[in-house]
């Protein structure tokens, strides 16, 4: 721990921006992949396996995600529209993917 | 012969006849021509006749013109039954209510199915359009209670937080927060409290990244992040680790955060860059400790940090947090600070028990370099030198009879807490507590809850403060 320590009071906060625009580029690159349209085993087939998450409903996702802190309200309980707000407003939160974002916000709008 | 009634004429006008100059050499020819024309026509023809000349005796003979008139009549009389069956049948056509039999129609699952999901489109649209709540959205929380602790007036207390959101594009979301509280001074004068505790935009990059800047909460450990309002955290207070001194709540600066599926789990990260901790250094009785307020920056360091959360469940996470940054005010040697924290939470359904446990854990630990305050006993309190490392954390288990019939008893939660908090002795304010704290809950809806809990203080030096807690936490 004191080695950690002592190597962690060594690092300057430039060293922190650099790793984390390093960090934020390569999310931004595979996530580009993948943002908005289907994966599909043949567009990357080494990530494929690793990177495609469970195949679950919007409903599962809703159980799962949100009762990890809180009871879930009821999808009646805001329109369409104010869900889609909310759940975006939980993605950033909770840290929920894009992909569990839009089929937790699908499955509340098309359950009130 | 009559020329004029030539089998040839069949196919022309019956009533058209001309005699041609010449008659009698072209009859001649004909007389020559005809029989073998005649027969290569018999030779190509079907061996039964055409049904319009089956009932004739020669079906070589011309058309009479009374055939043919009474062939035309024919042929406008079919004619008009085909027209009369034409409007039969468009009458007949399946409509609403009727099929092609003329019978009810039944709906089928999959016309309901149709018109449902119709229905549900069109009040999308329909809210899309409503004035004013397209995109923006006030939600929050909210807590009325009481308190009465040991070696303090026991005092009524009411608290509003709400949060604004606005979402003008599909991918920018601005989050905007206050705390409203009441205070009451040693002097009596009260007053309200209203302090801005987020005010951030966010940029969704892409499904495993969003970015964003302002004053968001620091996403250091997970109670300030998850479980601190009233309507989810299952106690009347906050642990003590995260009650202002040892984590930070609030930070300005810019972040960046998401999440990605990995070989069938999750892993969940965010990395900040912030104005960073300022260091107390003036103040007889917190001297060491960090101010995490530094809304507006007491030094050109900034602070880095970020939280790595693993998912090996849904249902449970697992969480490293790291920040630093140099805290020195100006004047003041160097001094860099190093916060880091472990939190795990696990939400099991056990049918053995008829219900649903959750469990949270985190432990913080913050190593602030040594320094001398009041050096030159100019602050009457000083020179005072120490290690400053503090830590602390909270052990809490839940549980909720969820799977039980009755559904008073369904909604009765039991909660259990420890937490304790050790700051250095040698410290101005230096002290060591522990707590330990039995809640019953109540929850009247999902967002609704009413508590009640005894707490019991233990401090190093002094005597505790044991008190009873009473609150309703409201999610709005």
């Amino acid at each position: 721990m004191k080695y950690v320590r002592t190597q962690m009071g060594r690092l300057r906060a430039g060293h922190w921006v650099i790793a984390i625009i390093t960090l934020a580029t390569s999310l931004t690159m595979i996530g580009c992949d993948t943002a908005g349209k289907e994966e599909g085993p043949a567009t990357r087939p080494a990530l494929a396996g690793i990177f495609t998450p469970p195949a679950k409903t919007g409903s599962q996702l809703w159980a799962e995600n949100c009762t990890r802190c809180h009871y879930s309200r009821p999808p009646t309980q805001y329109s369409a529209q104010q869900w889609d707000v909310i759940v975006t407003h939980m993605r950033l939160r909770a840290d929920l993917t894009g992909q569990e974002t839009r089929e937790i916000t699908k499955f509340l709008q098309g359950s009130n | 012969m009559d020329w004029g009634r030539l089998p040839l004429m069949r196919q022309a006008n019956a009533t058209r006849r001309r005699t041609i100059p010449g008659a009698t050499y072209v009859a001649a020819l004909a007389a020559v021509v005809w029989p073998t024309y005649a027969f290569a026509q018999d030779a190509d023809r079907p061996a039964s006749p055409p049904a319009a000349v089956q009932g004739r005796a020669d079906n070589r003979a011309p058309v009479t013109r009374e055939e043919y008139d009474r062939l035309l009549a024919e042929q406008r009389e079919m004619r008009a039954e085909l027209e009369q069956m034409k409007r039969e049948r468009a009458a007949h056509q399946p409509s609403a209510g009727n099929n092609g039999q003329g019978a009810p129609a039944v709906a089928t699952q999959e016309d309901l199915d149709e018109i449902d999901k119709t229905v549900r489109a069109l009040r999308v649209d329909v809210d899309r359009i409503h004035p004013g709540t397209e995109a923006f959205l006030i939600s929050g929380d909210a807590s009325i209670g009481f308190v009465s602790q040991r070696r303090n007036n026991s005092t009524f207390f009411a608290g509003l937080a709400p949060l604004v959101l606005f979402k003008p594009t599909d991918r920018l979301l601005f989050e905007g927060a206050v705390d409203l509280g009441l205070n009451t001074d040693q002097d009596a004068n009260s007053s309200t409290s209203i302090d801005l505790t987020i005010a951030d935009a966010s940029y969704l990059v892409t499904d495993w990244l969003a970015v964003g800047g302002g004053l968001f909460v620091t996403p250091f450990g997970v109670y300030h992040n998850h479980f601190d309002p009233p309507w989810i955290n299952k106690f009347p207070d906050d642990p003590l680790a995260f009650s202002g001194t040892l984590a930070p709540g609030s930070s300005v600066g810019f972040f960046a955060r998401g999440a990605f599926p990995l070989c069938g789990t999750k892993v969940t990260y965010d990395v900040y860059v912030t104005n960073g901790p300022n260091l107390i250094v003036k103040d007889p009785a917190a001297a060491g400790t960090l101010n995490f307020d530094n809304f507006s920056d007491l030094n050109n360091n900034k602070a880095v940090g970020g939280r790595l959360g693993f998912l090996p469940v849904p249902n449970m996470e697992l969480g490293y947090s790291i920040y630093t940054g140099e805290a020195q005010p100006s004047g003041f040697p160097r001094v860099r600070a190093l916060l880091q924290a472990f939190d795990v939470n696990w939400r099991p359904e056990v049918d053995a028990i008829a219900g649903t446990l959750d469990f949270r854990a985190e432990w913080v630990f913050s190593d602030v370099s040594r320094a001398t305050f009041d050096a030159n006993h100019s602050l009457g309190f000083g020179p005072v030198t120490f290690n400053n490392y503090r830590d602390g954390g909270y052990v809490q288990l839940c549980y909720r009879p969820t799977k039980v019939n009755n559904p008073i008893l369904r909604n009765f939660e039991l909660a259990g807490r420890w937490d304790f908090l050790k700051t250095p002795t040698a410290a101005p304010g230096g002290n060591s507590e522990q707590r330990y704290t039995l809640g019953l809950d109540y929850w009247l809806n999902p967002q609704t809850v009413l508590k009640a809990a005894y707490e019991w203080d233990r401090v190093e030096v002094g005597s505790g403060q044991n008190g009873f807690f009473i609150q309703l936490g409201i999610g709005l």
